[in-house]
């Protein structure tokens, strides 16, 4: 049902929205690569190759880590007995819903030099120092504690599809329990893998959030302390082009590995559910294992919240400011979400009904920003309004764009999903009753699309609202949203005072976003 | 004057020549039947016609105002054509009611949808939605929504392909009876041959993006133009000949036709055009064959007879008598049969 020709209109205004989200990092590069020398000069030293070696290493340890974590939880949690694991893998999705700021911030005031973990241990013990938690190794525990749902849902997923029958057929020939996972399970998780460790590489690249909070130099801190200290605003541009680099690098390889060919189940439809392989005794370890990952991602950052808000609460909360904050976030996250619905329309109609190179290339454009890390895309814009666009500059406007720009796709993504569903005939039936193209669309199209409209701004919108780095950036002088005053005081260690606003925050995003995640994991 | 008039109609996708030259007019208040095999080019035909697709050469003209070719092409709402599609495309989301008023303006809108129901045997039902209706009552909606605002046309893309085919038989004559009562020219696209045949006034057979022939049902099927359409509608069995002096001689004896031409000839015979009998009797040339396989429908048999050549022939009779293999038969034309220019032995 796929039609050759896109109509000329809908292509056109698909074309804009995609320019308009490739607009900005096109003119930060211009901008950059206009004075290559200087360029060269930034780029090509040993500081940044230094940041670069930081920045990658993470991503490489976080995403290992998650990887490790993954694996063995999946497996436990699919396919053996393990008690109460329908509730172990709900809970081990719900730190995906905890926004890294706010999850770093929580492991700091626990576990941190004059924390509560210290605390507790001083009394008794007279231990009055820990290692450290800032830097590399606090920057690796709470990435990894926050994004490994990322690999371990998909992996989920293709277990439960997996067709049980292979590992039968394996360990009826001899192979031991472990061999028959190791030949014939692994290779089929391998793809899940890959976009998981993808989807938590890139996260780790543009996390800004966390990485400040325990204060290690990566690409994202450095671009924004220089950009802060605002005479170097070229050369944080620069750091920037490199961290695009980066990150196109990393698309590239998923890119190729993906090229490598699909795994099917073996026959169509004998998705029997495999019987559990029985733990025995490994069940206790298995359990403390599980409980030591929900421990940490999910009861340790919510009873130090629970702790904070009620010492917040029986002290003075500064109520006016922070309900003004919510209101702000409420206000910009709603904004962006009813723009990114009305952009994302052409675009997913486009890329529902029409192939072809134009379409291909306007996609990618829309989804461009997605892949880029917030605070480039700020950075893009600062540089595009305050040189081409003066007006601009500071207004709520130019945070909405930025938001637009970087969660467009999942706008797309619902809008497609619900355009797929619908008949192309539908609209030329409207047609030939004598109604208009536009009249057409309007009659039967849009209403039909509405479902998939709602789903894609509520996405949008919870996104949105915790977004923290092209906030801080882009927000007119005294616009504070939830995310900046949590950023703001707990960055400088007042944890007491970032309580309210992170349980405000966690309450708007997070819980519709957790109803979200279940409902999609009961349909599964 | 007609209701359809094509002339020299080409469309093409890359390199796929979908319609290839089609010339054809359609008489006011006809049913025609456009027939053909899977992708010979008749869903593009249809499109052409209802302005979903622009034609590369040639032009359309509805009544007597041109809707595509000259350089105009009247886009689709413009042309007052009504459209059945082959999976109905009813909208989800609105009553039968809504459905069927779409195309009408407000004003009385309620008192013709009701009108229309009635015609197509849905009165009552214009509050349910779509899903909630059988294959055979959806259909009917989308019928009546397409003659709603009695366009002077009304396409039809595969109508009958949707039900199931004890449905079929009867859903064929409603819909003949409603379209005739509306009174409007119905062009309708099918490939099963006993639909065409059945339903329509007229029967253009399409083959490779080319109308092969258009006549009445019984012409088509009677006096086919070329041997494809012989083969295609319809069984026949081929047997080499001879045109001499206006005759046509082959195994089976001579038959005096004239097909205007002399020397090697194909002969097509359908098996009804095959008797089989016991014995002596009747003149002419008597062929004597045997029974060689039996296929029993239940009202009719289908028996496999070989020549004394060794060909084969298919004679289609009653149910009686039972014929059984390895039976002496003799075989003798009694029917019609079409002669074209041989292509060889066969
Ligand atoms: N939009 C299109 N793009 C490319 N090729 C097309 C398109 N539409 C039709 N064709 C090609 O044109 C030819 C005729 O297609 P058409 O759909 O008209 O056939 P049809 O007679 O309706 O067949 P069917 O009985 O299978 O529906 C086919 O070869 C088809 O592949
Ligand atoms: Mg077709």
């Amino acid at each position: 049902m796929v039609r050759r020709g896109a109509p000329p209109a809908l292509l056109a205004a698909a074309g804009l929205v995609a320019a308009g989200a490739v607009l900005p990092v096109a003119y930060l590069a211009w901008v950059v690569l206009g004075d290559l020398p200087q360029w060269w000069d930034t780029v090509w030293s040993a500081r940044a190759f230094e940041l670069l070696l930081r920045s990658v290493g993470l991503a490489v340890a976080v995403t290992a880590a998650t990887v490790a974590i993954s694996l063995p939880i999946s497996w436990l949690t699919v396919r053996t007995d393990l008690p109460g694991r329908g509730v172990w893998s709900v809970l081990c999705a719900l730190p995906l819903v905890i926004p890294s700021y706010i999850g770093a911030y929580l492991l700091v005031s626990a576990l941190g030099p004059r924390g509560e973990l210290q605390g507790v241990l001083e009394g008794p013990l007279g231990i009055d120092r820990l290692p450290s938690l800032y830097g590399f190794w606090g920057a690796w525990l709470a990435l990894t504690l926050f994004c490994f749902p990322y690999v371990l849902l998909p992996l989920q997923a293709v277990l439960r599809r997996m067709d049980p029958s292979l590992e039968e057929a394996a360990r009826g020939m001899g192979r031991s329990g472990w061999a028959a996972y190791r030949s014939v399970v692994l290779p089929q998780l391998l793809p899940a893998v890959g976009a998981g460790a993808l989807l938590v590489s890139l996260y780790v690249l543009s996390d800004f959030g966390a990485v400040s909070i325990m204060r290690f130099d990566s690409f994202t801190r450095v671009i924004y302390v220089q950009y802060q200290s605002s005479f170097d605003r070229v050369g944080a541009a620069s750091l920037a082009t490199l961290l695009v680099l980066v990150t196109l690098v990393i698309l590239w390889l998923e890119g190729r590995s993906r090229r490598g060919g699909a795994l099917h189940r073996s026959a169509p439809g004998s998705a029997r559910p495999p019987r559990p392989v029985a733990l025995g005794v490994w069940r206790w370890p298995a359990l403390g294992f599980c409980a030591l990952v929900v421990g940490l991602a999910l009861a340790l950052p919510i009873g130090m919240l629970a702790l904070w808000t009620t010492r917040s609460i029986s002290g003075d909360v500064a109520w006016a400011s922070v309900l003004g904050a919510a209101g702000n976030s409420l206000l910009a996250a709603g904004l962006a979400a009813g723009v990114a619905v009305v952009c994302a329309v052409p675009v997913a109609l486009l890329a529902a009904r029409h192939r072809g190179r134009a379409p291909r290339t306007i996609e990618w454009g829309a989804y461009l920003g997605h892949a880029l890390p917030g605070i480039v895309v700020a950075l893009a814009l600062v540089f595009f309004a305050t040189r081409a666009v003066p007006a601009l500059y500071q207004t709520l406007l130019m945070l909405v764009v930025a938001l637009v720009i970087l969660f467009l796709p999942q706008a797309i993504g619902a809008i497609r999903t619900a355009a797929l569903q619908i008949d192309p005939r539908l609209e030329e039936a409207a047609r030939s009753l004598g109604r208009s193209p536009t009249r057409a669309f309007a009659s039967v199209t849009a209403p039909l699309l509405r479902g998939g409209a709602a789903a894609g701004g509520a996405l949008v919108f919870l996104t949105a609202v915790k977004e923290l780095p092209a906030t801080l950036i882009l927000s007119p002088i005294g616009f504070d949203t939830l995310a900046i005053e949590v950023w703001r005081t707990t960055s400088v260690g007042f944890y007491e005072r970032g309580a309210v606003p992170s349980l405000l925050l966690l309450a708007v995003s997070a819980v519709p976003m957790a109803i979200l995640v279940l409902r999609e994991r009961s349909f599964t | 004057m007609s209701a359809i008039s094509i002339t020299g109609l080409h469309k093409a996708f890359g390199a796929a020549r979908a319609v290839d030259g089609v010339d054809l007019s359609v008489a006011e208040g006809e049913i025609c039947a456009l027939l053909g095999p899977s992708g010979c080019g008749k869903t593009t035909m249809l499109r052409l016609l209802a302005g979903f697709e622009a034609p590369d050469a040639g032009t359309i003209a509805v009544g007597d105002r041109v809707v595509a070719g000259d350089g105009v092409v009247v886009p689709p709402e413009k042309r007052g054509i009504g459209m059945v599609f082959q999976d109905y495309a009813l909208f989800p989301h609105l009553s039968v009611a809504e459905n069927v008023g779409f195309g009408l303006e407000r004003g009385g809108r309620s008192a013709r949808v009701d009108e229309l129901l009635d015609l197509v045997g849905l009165a009552g039902l214009g509050d349910r939605h779509p899903h909630a209706l059988s294959g055979g009552q959806q259909q009917r909606v989308a019928l009546a929504r397409a003659i709603a605002s009695t366009p002077s046309l009304v396409l039809l893309d595969e109508p009958f392909s949707g039900l199931d085919a004890a449905l079929r038989a009867s859903v064929r004559g409603e819909v003949r009876t409603i379209l005739q009562r509306a009174g409007v020219t119905a062009l309708f696209v099918t490939h099963d041959q006993e639909e065409a045949l059945s339903l329509a006034d007229t029967v253009a057979v399409m083959h490779a993006g080319r109308v092969e022939q258009v006549g009445t049902p019984e012409e088509v099927y009677g006096r086919p133009a070329t041997r494809w359409v012989a083969t295609f509608l319809g069984e026949a069995d081929v047997l080499p000949g001879d045109v001499v002096d206006g005759h046509v001689d082959f195994e089976l004896g001579r038959l005096p036709i004239d097909p205007g031409f002399r020397g090697a000839a194909d002969v097509l015979v359908r098996p009804e055009a095959v008797a089989l009998s016991l014995g002596s009797g009747g003149s002419g040339r008597r062929v004597e064959g045997r029974v060689v396989q039996r296929e029993y429908f239940g009202h009719d048999q289908l028996v496999h007879v070989e020549l004394p050549s060794g060909r084969r022939i298919r004679s289609r009779s009653l149910s009686h008598p039972v014929w059984h293999e390895g039976d002496r038969v003799h075989v003798t034309i009694d029917g019609p049969v079409n002669v074209f220019a041989g292509e060889g032995s066969p």
